[in-house]
């Protein structure tokens, strides 16, 4: 489907499905595992099963916007728009992350500590990383030119995420008055293994996800670069030229 | 079910929370895949080069 | 440093002749600051307790229509163009427009607490604390949202763009000036408003040379 004459700047889509066929397998197995296998939580009942979902998508979460902050800064360095399409796409899916991110962690607090949002320093800090990076996703939708919006928004990338350990650090602090973090931080082993198996799930998902809609950035940039051929001329006779 | 420890039951917060991230994963992807199909015949449009007969 | 030196010369006379927007800007500050007890209710304790927030909430709507402005003097006839091409070092317009930036919101959070006072009914007992506090406060809003000013300016919807962009990413100097200036009105036991001040101080420190240094990827041609 790429032009031939052009080697393909990101895997195919070929490879994209096959790692969210490999993903989802993943993560059917690991839920089944985690939801009825998987004994009950001394102190949080079956409510703790949340944490199969929750701790895979909070680790693939900041991986994806690991991976948005290297491909803004290769972008910056090495001015190669296939960085651009890698950034986009993992600061999408990097959002879409968060976004669930939020709405899982506030399903888990409220029969646990009876409120919707409890301003854990972990999940309000990526409810401020949902914010800014939705931020930078109108930054790119707002900017017309592919240079500017590739440079722009990778230099915000760049800022915002050099911000998170500071927002993370100046939440906590402002929270541990009032707040004991009680949420289940070591874990045996007899929950390990879907936990693990959901994490690597989610990985290769999103991974997926990521190749894809690389693809789709670098089919717009494809097109936006070099604009389509005119529209056919009217029919001439045979031999004429165009 | 007996609720065994300090909280009981919540089956329907594990139902809810494995609902809401299905929802987000399953649309999010198909949103994707869509974009994606459309953005490829867009590209094979406008590659084909015009017909002269 | 020379072309320091000019730009802030440059900014200087901007300056001089900005005296009514910023007062503009200081009345919207004094109303937000007015709305905000209006919308708590004529109830002293509950508006002492929060006058803090209620300042830096003001004066953080209100950057960004100063912020907004700031490269207005050089979007007109092609100014910042103009002055890169002379060469001017990015860096160098950069760091004058922050600095003019942040003298305006300093300005504009020392005219406001004597309304916080009066308003909110606060407490003052260390006047010269708060005016630093209010120093870094205003310098950590000032090094990205000159910078994302910079970007806002030529991209469309450039009145939303710009909040959008710099809320999120000031959250750490929201609560930190909020908490520091907090412990100095309505009194520090533990002696913790060093440690938010640490706090404000890391976030200068760290924005004022990261923004300065990517300045120059966002006005290049």
């Amino acid at each position: 489907m790429a032009d031939p004459s052009r080697p393909s700047p990101v895997p195919g889509p070929g490879a994209g499905f096959a790692f969210m066929g490999l993903g989802a397998l993943l993560l059917a197995a690991g839920s089944y595992l985690g939801l009825f296998v998987a004994p009950r939580e001394s102190y949080m009942g079956d409510v703790y099963r949340i944490m199969y979902a929750h701790v895979p998508t909070a680790w693939n979460t900041m991986l994806a916007f690991t991976f948005a902050f290297g491909a803004a800064l290769a972008f910056l360095l090495t001015a190669n728009f296939k960085w651009d399409a890698r950034h986009e796409a993992a600061v999408e899916v990097g959002v879409v992350m968060a976004g669930l991110l939020c709405l899982q962690g506030s399903i888990w607090a409220r029969p646990t500590w009876g409120v919707w949002w409890d301003w854990d320093p972990r999940l309000t800090t990526t409810a401020v990383m949902f914010f800014a990076f939705i931020g930078i996703l109108a930054l790119r939708r707002f900017v017309e030119d592919p240079v500017k919006r590739a440079t722009w928004s990778a230099v915000a990338t760049i800022i915002a995420y050099a911000d998170v350990p500071i927002v993370y650090y100046s939440v906590r602090w402002w929270n541990s008055l009032h707040q004991m973090q009680s949420s289940p931080e070591t874990v045996s082993a007899v929950f390990v293994i879907p936990l693990r198996t959901n994490a690597f799930g989610v990985l290769f998902f999103m991974t997926g996800l990521i190749t894809l809609r690389t693809r789709i950035a670098s089919l717009r940039l494809r097109q936006e670069m070099a604009p389509p051929l005119p529209e056919p001329a009217p029919v001439l006779a045979p031999g004429a030229a165009r | 079910m007996t609720p065994a420890g300090v909280i009981s039951g919540g089956w329907e917060y594990v139902i809810a929370a494995y609902v809401v991230s299905l929802v987000i994963l399953v649309g999010y992807t198909a949103s994707v895949v869509l974009r994606y199909r459309a953005e490829v015949r867009r590209a094979l449009r406008e590659s084909r080069t015009p017909e002269v007969p | 440093m020379t072309q320091l030196l000019a730009a802030l010369r440059k900014e200087w006379l901007l300056q001089s002749r900005a005296f009514a927007p910023l007062l503009a800007v200081l009345v919207f500050g004094a109303t937000a600051l007015l709305l905000f007890s209006f919308a708590v209710g004529p109830n002293y304790d509950l508006l002492r307790g929060n006058a803090p927030g209620f300042l830096w909430l003001a004066l953080l709507l209100s950057s960004t229509l100063t912020l907004a402005e700031s490269f207005q003097a050089e979007m007109e006839h092609r100014a910042l163009e103009g002055q890169l091409l002379l060469p001017a070092s990015a860096t160098a317009v950069y760091y004058a427009k922050a600095l003019a930036n942040w003298a305006q919101l300093a300005v504009l959070g020392i005219a406001m607490v004597p309304l916080m006072v009066a308003l909110y009914d606060a407490a003052m007992p260390r006047p010269l604390a708060l005016l630093g506090v209010i120093a870094l406060g205003a310098a950590g809003l000032s090094a990205p949202g000159t910078l994302y000013a910079a970007m806002t300016q030529q991209a469309r919807s450039r009145q939303t763009l710009l909040p959008l962009l710099l809320f999120p990413l000031v959250v750490p100097v929201l609560i930190a000036a909020v908490k520091a200036t907090s412990l100095l009105m309505l009194g520090d036991p533990m002696g913790q408003v060093w440690s938010w001040t640490l706090l404000l101080v890391a976030f200068d420190a760290i924005h004022w040379s990261l923004c300065g240094l990517l300045f120059g990827r966002v006005v290049e041609d």
